[in-house]
């Protein structure tokens, strides 16, 4: 039960964001993660994949995969 | 390795005389059109039949780059098989798909009875494999037996197209099989002088995101707005929506048709990923398309690039691999880019050897990623780069249209490469968004904020400025991407309702009522657009979009200001300038009869002094400006201000003036356009030792700006006195369901003529940081710092801080800095992972490595992340 209520919440929180920028109008790269250490500090104690999507959703508001964001982190040498 | 790169290799001599004894007679009872023989193979090149309006594009007849490789030309259009035709026994066979689409057959096998279907225009081939037996419209007729090889089935081609008519031949020295249809064959053209004669204006169109019945209302919209240009992209999912079928040619045939008719030309896109080839397994269909290939669809990618620019290579006057192809449209590194793209280049010019191609910029000029299309390779093989200027760095933070201007620079002087080759900088892609609200919608604050922002008003401004600006840099074309919203699927398209949004806009110039001699005309002081728009079934929030016009056709004043533009630039060359600095900003266009001024203030504060008597006006703090008495003084989208005399306020609104006299003409062209044209900052600090920034509520800006980011996401935005001093105080990010709500960055952005875009320059950053005690010891503090080098973004190692040391300031050496900052900003503070938001002070860079006995400078190269940026504590501010 309490799985679903947290999932519930995380879905909520996502969607209260609902300002999505057009993407053709923006230069953006993703941040570089490949040095950093995961699961300390650096990466606010998040693995690569997940600061690579958290970054991202700060920049753009909107959010990729986990997946898409490994596969990110391994293009990017990390 | 495939086999069939060289199937059966004949002498020339052998295989001339084979051709020569050969009779081809085909023997077909009861086929009226079919011809009993044909003559032995033409030395001649082939004459265009009667139907025919033009001679074939003999460059299209290319030499393969294997000389024993067949070629195969339908009215005049290499088309590309894969794999390749081969020839046996002095016939030629091609692959089942992929030729005989390009006849605008259809092709189905059926593998119950071996039986291939070919049908074209209402006629029926049937050939058995593993037999001579054939038949055309139910009639028995006899060809030669289709080949069935490692499982694929090749059928005999000439008796195919004899048997629907078609005239066919053989180029020997070309080794091309030449097929004509009775189509019209386009005349060869000269693109080069095409894209010149098409005027330095074009618009981008997603036709694939528009139903097929909206393809001439997109083209007439098109010419409507005036461009000479239209930019859209050969979907590549569209062309072969499964992997190996059919290629579907009918669509993009129509669309260039129809272009054709209304004389506009084309540009072509190649792109983006079909979506069974993406390397992305999302559901969404956008995230397929805008992710790359896997590299087992490599190939797939080459035979899509080789075959459509095979068919269309001579009614795409030049081509650009992706569109914008950053972190949103192309999923992934500028290595896997720089692979696809020169993947494309070389099967394009394998395919039209004559074809002119371009690479595309990731967005805002990103001087590193052009650097690595030079450094290589990539540039050296493509006839240009086409630019994207940034529009906004993130979701609520627009960009200036002058922010592409110093990059630009850069790219077409430092960046250009010493080969003599003409290359083109195309500036691809200004867009910027309009915000739309829904009914019966409380939209959120950021919605609220993007309604401010991203207004219609906004939308065309930015486009004036930003298309003027492009050509007074240098760019010989300047697209706007897009010309029409797109279709949102979600919505409820049977639903509607008429929205009136009225939107006042400041005016974009106001005359001076002191000044002498002029009456002010109220009436032309503001100038307000009413415009409606019809939306769909509510939701929260707003949306937003780049078109010009709304997804059913309507349009923006963003339209209107195109087609003000294109009517009064298309045949008027960028000629010089009267003023182009942060206060204001004139360009002049002209083509030496007529000239038109388009002139802003992007500080919001300039004076400009009209006269049409002939007499000049010295007005001090006033930009004279010679008229005639039918000049035309309006907004962006031609709304007339003032009549031609009088002194105008100029704000951040663009405005143009027509029909300018031959003074302020000759004093435009004592600034004649020139390489490197940017914005003079007012306060140069291209010699400075060090720029500095106060992070305090009153704090100044040498050099470092960071309050530009206040509508950055999660910006720290609060200030706390600490030990008598206000410094800008972050959060760390503790709330995994509210990203948004902490604050743990702070963004920085250096001056751009302080060591911009100069590679791997060492300097020192210096920063201040108080360290608040914690009630709890165990909890650490600290920050992390991310900056540009000329190794793309980098991040430091955790700076852990000691709580209740108060003030202290490190000093951190960054000996690779490299400050040309595409993405918005140049250096970032993250303090999400502390256990507490610590305050910063001040921020100084000093240019050079700060050696102290702990921290020697370190070298250039590939330092460790340990060695790179290990910062000193100088002092503890306030000790000793």
């Amino acid at each position: 039960m309490r799985k679903i209520i947290i999932g519930i919440a995380l879905v909520t929180a996502m969607a209260a964001s609902a300002v999505i920028a057009p993407k053709a109008a923006q230069a953006q790269d993703y941040p570089n993660v490949a040095n950093l250490t995961p699961f300390t500090a650096e990466a606010n104690y998040m693995s690569k994949p997940g600061y690579l999507r958290y970054r991202n959703y700060v920049n753009t508001n909107d959010w990729i995969s986990y997946e898409e964001a490994a596969r990110i982190v391994a293009e990017q040498g990390g | 390795m495939n086999l069939f790169s060289n199937p059966f290799r004949f002498s020339a001599g052998s295989l001339a005389s084979t051709l020569a004894s050969l009779s081809l007679s085909l023997a077909f009872a009861g086929v009226a059109q079919a011809q009993a023989t044909l003559p032995d193979l033409p030395a001649a090149p082939v004459a265009a039949t009667a139907a025919t309006s033009g001679t074939l594009d003999r460059t299209a007849l290319a030499v393969a780059a294997d000389p024993n490789a067949l070629l195969i030309n339908i009215d005049g259009r290499n088309v590309i098989s894969d794999p390749p035709p081969l020839l046996q026994n002095g016939r030629t066979f091609v692959p089942l798909r992929g030729v005989l689409e390009n006849l605008g057959a259809q092709v189905n096998y059926i593998a119950a009875e071996r039986r291939v279907d070919i049908a074209r225009n209402a006629q029926n081939v049937q050939l058995f494999l593993g037999t001579t037996r054939a038949t055309i419209d139910a009639r028995e007729v006899e060809v030669e037996k289709p080949l069935v090889i490692q499982g694929r089935t090749f059928v005999p081609l000439r008796a195919v197209a004899e048997l629907f008519g078609l005239k066919v031949s053989w180029q020997a020295p070309m080794r091309t099989v030449v097929i004509l249809t009775g189509t019209p064959i386009a005349k060869p053209l000269d693109k080069r002088a095409e894209l010149k004669a098409a005027g330095p204006f074009g618009l981008t169109i997603d036709f694939t995101q528009h139903p097929v019945e909206q393809i001439p209302s997109l083209l007439d919209s098109a010419k409507a707005a005036g461009v000479g240009l239209i930019k859209f992209r050969f979907d590549w999912g569209t062309l072969e929506p499964t992997k190996d079928s059919s290629f579907e040619w009918a669509y993009f045939d129509t669309i260039l048709s129809e272009a054709r008719a209304r004389n506009l030309r084309v540009v072509g896109i190649l792109g983006d990923t079909a979506p069974w080839a993406s390397v992305s397994t999302s559901a969404y269909g956008s995230d397929q398309r805008q992710s790359p290939p896997r590299p087992d669809a490599y190939e797939s990618w080459k035979n899509y690039v080789r075959r459509t620019v095979g068919r269309y290579g001579n009614d795409v006057l030049a081509w650009q691999v992706w569109e914008n192809p950053n972190s949103a449209n192309f999923r992934s590194v500028d290595r896997i880019y720089r692979t696809l793209a020169r993947a494309a280049i070389d099967e394009a010019r394998a395919a039209r050897p004559n074809i002119i191609i371009y690479v595309a910029d990731p967005g805002g000029v990103d001087l590193n990623s052009i650097r690595g299309y030079n450094s290589n390779g990539l540039t050296q093989v493509s006839d240009g780069i086409v630019v994207y200027p940034t529009s906004l760095y993130q979701a609520l933070a627009p960009a200036s249209p002058e922010a592409f201007l110093r990059p630009y620079a850069r790219l077409t002087t430092a960046l250009k490469l010493p080969d003599a080759k003409t290359r083109d900088y195309w500036v691809g892609g200004v867009s910027r968004p309009v915000a739309l609200p829904f009914p019966d919608a409380k939209p959120t604050d950021d919605g609220k904020r993007a309604l401010e922002i991203f207004t219609p008003v906004a939308q065309a401004d930015y486009l004036v400025k930003a298309m003027v600006l492009g050509l007074a840099a240098g760019s010989n074309k300047v697209f706007y991407d897009q010309l029409r919203d797109v279709p949102d699927a979600r919505m409820n398209a049977t639903l509607g309702s008429t929205l009136p949004v009225v939107a006042t806009a400041p005016p974009a110039a106001t005359l001076d009522p002191n000044a002498p001699a002029v009456a002010a005309n109220p009436a032309l002081a503001t100038a307000t657009m009413a415009m409606t728009a019809k939306v769909s079934a509510p939701r929260e929030g707003v949306v937003q979009d780049n078109g010009l016009q709304r997804a059913d056709g309507t349009p923006r004043p963003g339209f209107v200001a195109l087609r003000n533009l294109t009517a009064n630039l298309t045949d008027k060359p960028y000629k010089g300038n009267l003023s182009f600095d942060s206060n204001l900003i004139a360009l002049l266009f002209d083509n030496g009869t007529r000239g038109v001024v388009v002139a802003w203030s992007p500080s919001g504060e300039a004076k400009l002094a009209l006269n049409s008597s002939g007499a000049v006006v010295d007005l001090p703090g006033a930009q004279f400006i010679e008229t005639r008495p039918d000049s035309q003084v309006t907004d962006a989208v031609g709304n007339v201000l003032t009549p031609p005399d009088g002194v105008l306020s100029l704000g951040a609104r663009p405005i143009i003036i027509t029909n300018i006299g031959a003074k302020t003409a000759q004093e435009a062209l004592l600034h004649p356009p020139a390489a490197g044209l940017r914005l003079q900052n007012p306060t140069p600090y291209e010699n400075a030792q060090t720029v500095s920034a106060e992070l305090s509520p009153d704090g100044a800006e040498n050099g470092i700006f960071w309050r530009k980011y206040a509508t950055f996401g999660s910006v720290a935005e609060a200030f706390v006195a600490r030990e008598g001093r206000k410094g800008l105080t972050t959060q760390p990010q503790y709330n995994i369901f509210d990203l948004k709500s902490q604050k743990p960055f702070v963004y920085l952005d250096v001056a751009d003529d302080f060591l911009y875009d100069a590679p791997g320059v060492p300097v020192t950053l210096s920063v201040e940081v108080y360290a608040a005690p914690l009630a709890d010891p165990n909890k650490a503090l600290g920050f992390r710092v991310e900056y540009n080098s000329n190794k793309g973004n980098r991040s430091l190692p955790w700076q852990p801080l000691v709580a209740g040391s108060g003030w202290q300031t490190f000093q951190i050496p960054l000996p690779d800095a490299q400050f040309a900052n595409a993405g918005g900003y140049d250096i970032l503070f993250n303090v999400g992972a502390s256990a507490a938001g610590v305050t910063f002070g001040k921020v100084e860079l000093t240019r050079g490595l700060v050696t102290t006995p702990n921290n020697a400078a370190t070298a250039l190269g590939e330092a460790t992340g340990a060695a790179l940026g290990t910062p000193t504590i100088v002092v503890p501010n306030g000790a000793g």
